[in-house]
């Protein structure tokens, strides 16, 4: 397990309420942040809060905002074992994703392939584009036990799929997809891969390289980071993306009548950006390799299990997502029931241990609609605990009390 | 009447034949009506139950009462003047 000498480094970590500590479960969302972000967010702001890009002001402090950013690609690209000029800057996830959606070349027939647990911002861009500009967009069912069919995507795939998009690691149970054979067979068939990577990049060690996919979406809001996205894309494929956003900062001339793009990624940066958020990108990605990655997966995978084994215990659990334990890392989702029936609403179970045990966690459907949907529960959803770094075993112990109260005062 | 308005005169109609609930049934009995009759009571589906009862309470069509410990219950507030 990982020293909790490190929770010091979160501010957030130390308030109280009733006397009672915080008890943070909701980092699927958004991470806490450690002071180091903190300070250089705030350096930004106090010292050089000036523009900066390609073009712009020349004086000192734009100078410092310059190279402080391009730093920031820098060290984020090697984060992932990218190159600078692989990296995108977007708003979050979803717009990485809607970027590649809008730009990427789909013509009226073309089919795009997602899983079937896709967050809907690996969702709705596509249903867009199928009422839109005619695209097809296909589902490829899980297997009984809620894992990713792969031979299900061999007999799905044709040459008219040009694009597999899903999910890296599920928000919904930690399930990680078999994305490195999902890339190996879709690009068998010429498609390209878009990973929504917004649940992995934060808690494991992730290699572009070694994955070979074409595109990669994640959040460094996810990962302690100010709130800010990330888009990878191979080389290659970036240069086949058109403009997204057009603007300042996105070309290198422009006429009365037309306007030369630069190459990417500051093609797809259009305007002034979040450049305080890329500076804490930089600092959250130092905090994390510091810590180290393999680390945080273990501890994480250490958690999950206990959390899991400990919650098994009660019978009114019923676990949501794979069946197999051991195929979940970093988040637990689960439901109250007894005799097949809801016992107590995922969002009552939420408010309770907020008001009653200070642990924060994430009741509802996720933004995966469409998956509860299809099973029957999409009024109510599920209770969410998701893990990261700082989490302790004592944290997990005092949520596995919270809902043993709960199914005592309401079974 | 607004899709606001229809999702709160659909689940007043629900709590109504409830008489008196907790979330979890109350969401059991939206999620069955949704099957049963979708065509009506589609504009529930993706509808945070929750926040919308807590919405109509603060508007006194319904009342939210809290155990000591425990989840709250819900009921049609019928005698509004």
């Amino acid at each position: 397990m990982l020293p909790e000498k490190l929770r010091e480094d979160f501010p957030a970590l130390k308030r109280l309420r009733n006397g009672k500590p915080v008890i943070y479960l909701d980092s699927a969302c958004m991470s806490l942040k450690p002071r180091q972000v903190i300070e250089a967010v705030r350096e930004y702001y106090e010292l050089y809060p000036a523009c900066g890009g390609r073009g712009r002001s020349q004086h000192w402090f734009a100078r410092e905002v310059k190279e402080a950013t391009e730093r920031a690609r820098e060290e984020v690209a090697r984060f992932i074992n990218a190159t600078p000029e692989e990296i995108v800057w977007t708003k979050n996830t979803t717009e990485a994703i809607n970027l590649v959606a809008r730009s990427f070349r789909l013509e009226r027939g073309d089919v795009v392939l997602t899983s079937d647990r896709e967050h809907n911002s690996n969702l709705v861009p596509w249903l867009e584009l199928e009422r839109t500009r005619g695209i097809r967009h296909e589902v490829v069912p899980a297997r009984e036990d809620e894992t990713f069919d792969v031979e299900r995507l061999k007999e799905m795939l044709s040459p008219k799929v040009k694009l597999v998009s899903v999910v890296h690691v599920s928000n919904l149970d930690g399930y990680a997809l078999p994305v490195e054979e999902i890339v190996e067979v879709a690009h068998d068939y010429g498609a390209r891969v878009l990973l929504d990577a917004a649940q992995s990049v934060p808690h494991r060690s992730v290699d572009v390289s070694r994955l070979e996919a074409d595109f990669l979406a994640f959040s460094v809001h996810k990962m302690l980071g100010p709130s800010l996205g990330v888009l990878y894309g191979r080389e290659e494929a970036l240069r086949e993306l058109s403009p997204f956003i057009a603007g300042g900062d996105t070309v290198s001339d422009s006429y009365y009548e037309r306007a030369i793009f630069l190459p990417p990624p500051h093609r797809f940066e259009a305007g002034l950006q979040d450049y305080a958020a890329q500076i804490g990108a930089a600092a959250a990605v130092r905090y994390l390799t510091r810590v180290g990655m393999r680390r945080i997966e273990e501890h994480e995978r250490r958690l999950t299990q206990y959390l899991s084994k400990k919650l098994s215990a009660i019978e009114e659990v019923r676990f949501v997502g794979v069946r197999d334990a051991r195929l979940r890392s970093g988040i637990v989702s689960f439901r109250l029931e007894r005799h097949g029936r809801s016992l107590v609403a995922p969002s009552d179970v939420a408010e309770l241990l907020d008001r009653h045990y200070n642990i924060m966690l994430r009741s509802g459907d996720h933004c995966l609609h469409a998956w509860f949907n299809a099973r029957g529960i999409g009024a109510s959803g599920s209770v969410r605990a998701s893990l990261y770094l700082y989490n302790t075993r004592e944290e997990c112990d005092l949520l596995v009390e919270g809902i043993e109260r709960i199914v005592e005062v309401e079974g | 009447m607004g899709e606001g308005d229809k999702k709160k005169h659909l689940l007043l109609e629900i709590l109504r034949s409830l008489g008196e609930a907790k979330l979890a049934r109350i969401q059991e009995e939206v999620e069955a009506r949704r099957l049963s009759e979708p065509e009506k009571y589609e504009a529930l589906t993706g509808c945070n139950l929750q926040d919308l009862l807590i919405e109509m309470a603060e508007e006194g069509l319904v009342e939210r009462i809290f155990p000591e410990w425990g989840a709250p219950v819900y009921r049609v507030r019928e005698n509004r003047t």
